[in-house]
């Protein structure tokens, strides 16, 4: 049998804290498969931003393993995992430094990662800005000066430019307006076709999901409840806390309202009523 | 008020927020920004209307002025006519300085920010309770505390007054705001991306607080938001705003269904949607100015009797 491309086996973190220990997942196992878009839903605290960070290789499991096609992760993983899986952020600020160039912060991750011979690698960058839409001679501007959805398209090559095989992206477009994140959006599913790239794409909007997930992973506090094809979760969620979920969820339409208020029972008025 | 009867003024309820083309010019080091151009809008009792618009649209810089919060500061000239009832409030800052917290007060997005985070809920109370009645006792002031607590279901209101922000999770800081700028029964609330930083099943419960709450003492409110799905399931009217300017005004049924301004027809279009794979497809440039507001049948703003 072949490697998984990314597996999660039996996975809990524990962190310490002023208060104790919390438990951020509990003995979770994810298998990701080559090529798919894999959402990986919950409400805050539902250790899906751990799982991220543990897919990254940023800290060891507690218990358990995470591999990369049978390669263990962690922080002392060699150079080249590290280059193969990249993150895309929330906040793009907080991914480039503000005192380079966008051309410099791109170079330096050509550089890091030796992508390419020294003297071509020059010509990668308008390359790379070109890719995500983005004009050439954005190279010499600093992030600051560029809109929310610029910033993003510009870490979006930050990343390409490592050639990853899977990029982590942990709310890319939650702090986007609803235009620039439906280009942001048509962005990275066009980026995905063209390099067969996988994604790993935690969001707490379910809407977007819809729109993009191949497979969904459904994360409440720390623990997997239900994982599946996007279109059976959808037609046919299993689990009460995913139909909570889907029953939350502001929507603009009748026949949206009328699909979503399918989840809206009994169970879930309860649920509502408690405090 | 139905949108089977609109317009009219005779109709009308009261208006309690009228604005009339209030402009707000700010003068920063790269010259003149024109943040808000001729916005002419109202709020009724009772009414929950939402100011609809992207980051940087001017929506929060109106919910200022009404607040009276930029009158205040250098570096800014508005111009036109905001009124409160039937009181003018630019240029006259003493009064909106009086209503505010009293007849008027806001509901902020981040309510951990937004609550004084040195002193116990207990003294934020105490001190919203004075403004509405200056001689209000302690066992009276921690009475009403304790009741608006239980309006908004927190059920354990000595706990949460002897709280400081810190201790409380987001959407019980949420619920504390709200109990807030409700307890001296407001004519108007304005309500800024109230809830938006909560998980989707706390902001979905938070919400429907609210409008129940609201809903009971017929107090107004400015919705301002970006979440348009928040806008169709709470507002009575709709006004969208974009780049300073109000584009289009109509119920969120009209706006749903039929939208008209050709920023407002993307706009709507971008929203993914949770009945449907894919991502929209979105214009690269968004139409500029050429088009006047448009306001779909029924919606003239109300001619209001000179003060």
């Amino acid at each position: 049998m072949s490697e998984a491309f990314l597996s999660v086996e039996g996975v809990t973190k524990r962190f310490r804290s002023a208060g104790g220990e919390v438990i951020a997942l509990e003995y979770v196992s994810i298998t990701i498969e080559h090529g798919e878009c894999h959402a990986i839903i919950g409400e805050s605290g539902s250790g899906k931003s751990t799982l991220g960070g543990l897919i990254l290789g940023l800290f060891e499991p507690t218990s358990g393993s995470v591999r990369f096609k049978g390669e263990i992760l962690g922080p002392h993983r060699p150079l080249r995992l590290k280059r193969a899986i990249q993150l895309i952020q929330q906040n793009p600020l907080s991914a480039l430094n503000p005192r380079r160039t966008v051309g410099q912060s791109i170079r330096l991750a050509l550089d890091v990662h030796a992508i390419g011979e020294s003297a071509q690698r020059g010509n990668r960058v308008p390359e790379l800005l070109g890719e995500v839409g983005l004009p050439a001679d954005y190279a010499l501007r600093s992030p600051r000066g560029l809109s929310g959805g610029e910033r993003q398209s510009v870490a979006i090559a930050r990343a390409l430019a490592c050639e990853p095989e899977l990029i982590v992206l942990d709310e890319p477009t939650s702090a986007l307006d609803v235009l620039v994140q439906a280009r942001v959006l048509q962005l990275l599913m066009r980026i995905r076709h063209q390099r067969r790239l996988t994604y790993v794409f935690i969001t707490h909007d379910l809407a977007v999901v819809r729109g993009i997930a191949d497979r969904v992973s459904v994360f409440e506090k720390g623990r997997s409840v239900e994982i599946g094809p996007a279109d059976a979760i959808f037609a046919a969620p299993q689990s009460a806390y995913t139909r909570r979920l889907l029953a939350a969820v502001p929507v603009v339409s009748d026949e949206e309202a009328k699909f979503r208020d399918r989840f809206r029972d009994t169970q879930v008025d309860a649920e509502e009523a408690k405090d | 008020m139905s949108p089977a009867s609109p317009g009219s003024s005779d109709e009308c309820g009261a208006v309690v927020l009228a604005l009339r083309s209030l402009s707000v010019t700010f003068l920063s080091l790269a010259g003149l920004v024109e943040a808000l151009r001729n916005i002419t809008l109202h709020v009724q009792m009772g009414e929950k209307i939402a100011l609809v618009g992207e980051s940087g649209s001017g929506k929060s810089t109106i919910a200022r002025v009404v607040l009276g919060l930029l009158q205040e500061e250098r570096n800014v000239a508005v111009s036109g006519s905001v009124r409160l009832g039937s009181r003018e409030i630019l240029g006259d800052q003493s009064f909106i300085r009086e209503a505010r917290g009293d007849r008027v007060s806001m509901i902020f997005q981040d309510a951990a920010s937004a609550l004084n985070p040195t002193f116990a809920i207990r003294a934020q109370f105490k001190e919203v309770l004075r403004r509405g009645d200056p001689t209000i006792s302690s066992a009276t002031a921690l009475r009403r505390a304790r009741a608006a607590l239980a309006d908004v279901y927190l059920h354990e209101p000595d706990r949460v007054l002897g709280s400081y922000v810190f201790q409380l999770s987001s959407g019980m800081s949420q619920r504390v705001m709200i109990a807030l700028a409700l307890i001296n029964d407001p004519d108007l609330i304005i309500a800024d991306e109230p809830g938006s930083n909560l998980d989707v099943t706390v902001q979905a419960r938070t919400l429907h607080l609210m409008n129940d709450l609201i809903g009971l003492r017929r107090t107004s409110v400015l919705f301002i938001s970006h979440n348009l799905g928040v806008v169709r399931e709470f507002a009575d009217r709709v006004y969208v705003i974009y780049r300073g300017r109000i584009v289009e005004h109509a119920t969120p049924a009209q706006l749903f269904a039929e939208p008209r301004h050709p920023y407002t027809r993307p706009l709507l279009a971008a929203i993914p949607r949770l009945d449907q794979r894919g991502i929209p497809d979105v214009p690269e440039t968004i139409p500029g100015f050429a088009d006047p507001l448009i306001e779909h049948d029924g919606w003239k703003e109300p001619v209001l009797a000179s003060a």
